[in-house]
């Protein structure tokens, strides 16, 4: 299913994301409840849509 | 907002079935929302509204999705809901997913990800007694998580070895979603076993199951492009797709 969880480290910080856009240094995530969770100073490290996980990472220094 | 899916193989009769239970709930004063998420899409064409009238999920997806991303889905929500529906004359909406449009495309997630998004909308706004949904065949929707905490899961099957075991299937997942009722109707029997058998089959109970008689008249109306229940009130499928119905809204306590 191409809706993803996403992890920041080992935390779940979304479920059922159908779209993530960095904008500004600024990620938000859109998911199927229409509830928009933004998050700053992370980085997309992997995305992997066989488990359906997007994963992310602190920036250095935050 | 009560919630109803109908789900089973392919040719076991969701659309046909669903269609002429659809009908009953609108004629009932009920307010009705459809969600054809087959992407054979066979439903608006069952009462009567052509292909081509209807602008689908799939075929603006990437439109609605922009708009989304600018937009709460409770401001605009009721806009893309009515560019993308028809409304039948008993006043029933229907919101078509739609179809893969072209070879290599990809895959479907992403409208019925969507249509989550609707069908939550569509509960919000209080429009809507009942939101029903036509889904493709087999158990994937299911896994999909579309029909999570519904009210009814509506499962056609034919009296076959093959038909049941798909409802056995999708009658685990419903219960793994939530499902508060599952309805077991057993469609084209013709011998007075054929319910129990299916049930059985089915893992089932047999109080759980209601049968729909094997009829030509159903194919009569298909032809003709007319919904059975205008075409042939009084055939023997009518009169056991109203106790159908009957079953149906205990289930959902109507």
């Amino acid at each position: 299913m191409c809706e993803f969880t996403v992890l920041l480290g080992e935390e779940v910080v979304a479920r059922k994301v159908i779209k993530a856009r960095i904008r500004d240094g600024v990620l938000m995530l859109s998911d199927t409840s229409g509830t928009k969770t933004v998050l700053k100073e992370v980085s997309i490290v992997g995305v992997d849509t066989i488990m359906a996980e997007l994963t992310l990472r602190r920036n250095e220094g935050h | 907002m009560k919630k109803i899916i109908a789900t089973g193989k392919g040719g076991s009769g969701k659309t046909t079935v669903l269609s002429n239970l659809c009908i009953i709930m609108a004629r009932s004063g009920r307010r009705v929302i459809v969600f054809d998420t087959d992407p054979s899409m066979n439903l608006a064409l069952t009462f009567g509204i052509p292909y081509d009238v209807i602008s689908t999920i799939t075929g603006d997806k990437a439109d609605i999705v922009h708009d989304l991303e600018g937009a709460d889905v409770s401001e605009i929500g009721e806009s893309i809901m009515e560019g993308h529906s028809s409304v039948t004359p008993d006043g029933i909406r229907i919101v078509v997913m739609g179809a893969v449009l072209h070879g290599g495309e990809g895959c479907l997630c992403s409208a019925v990800s969507l249509t989550k998004i609707l069908l939550g909308y569509a509960e919000a706004c209080g429009a809507y007694d009942v939101a029903v949904v036509d889904s493709q065949a087999g158990p994937e929707i299911l896994g999909r998580g579309l029909a999570s905490d519904f009210d009814c899961n509506l499962i056609l099957c034919e009296p076959t070895v093959k038909s049941s075991e798909v409802s056995r299937q999708v009658l685990k997942l419903s219960g793994d979603l939530g499902v508060k009722e599952s309805i077991l109707v057993v469609n084209k029997i013709d011998a007075p076993g054929d319910t129990g058998f299916a049930a059985h089959m089915a893992g089932m109970p047999a109080h759980m199951a209601v049968g729909v008689r094997y009829d030509r008249n159903v194919l009569e109306a298909d032809r003709d492009g007319v919904v059975l229940m205008d075409r042939h009130p009084d055939s023997a499928a009518m009169g056991d797709i109203l106790s159908v119905n009957d079953r149906l809204m205990r289930a959902i306590g109507w």
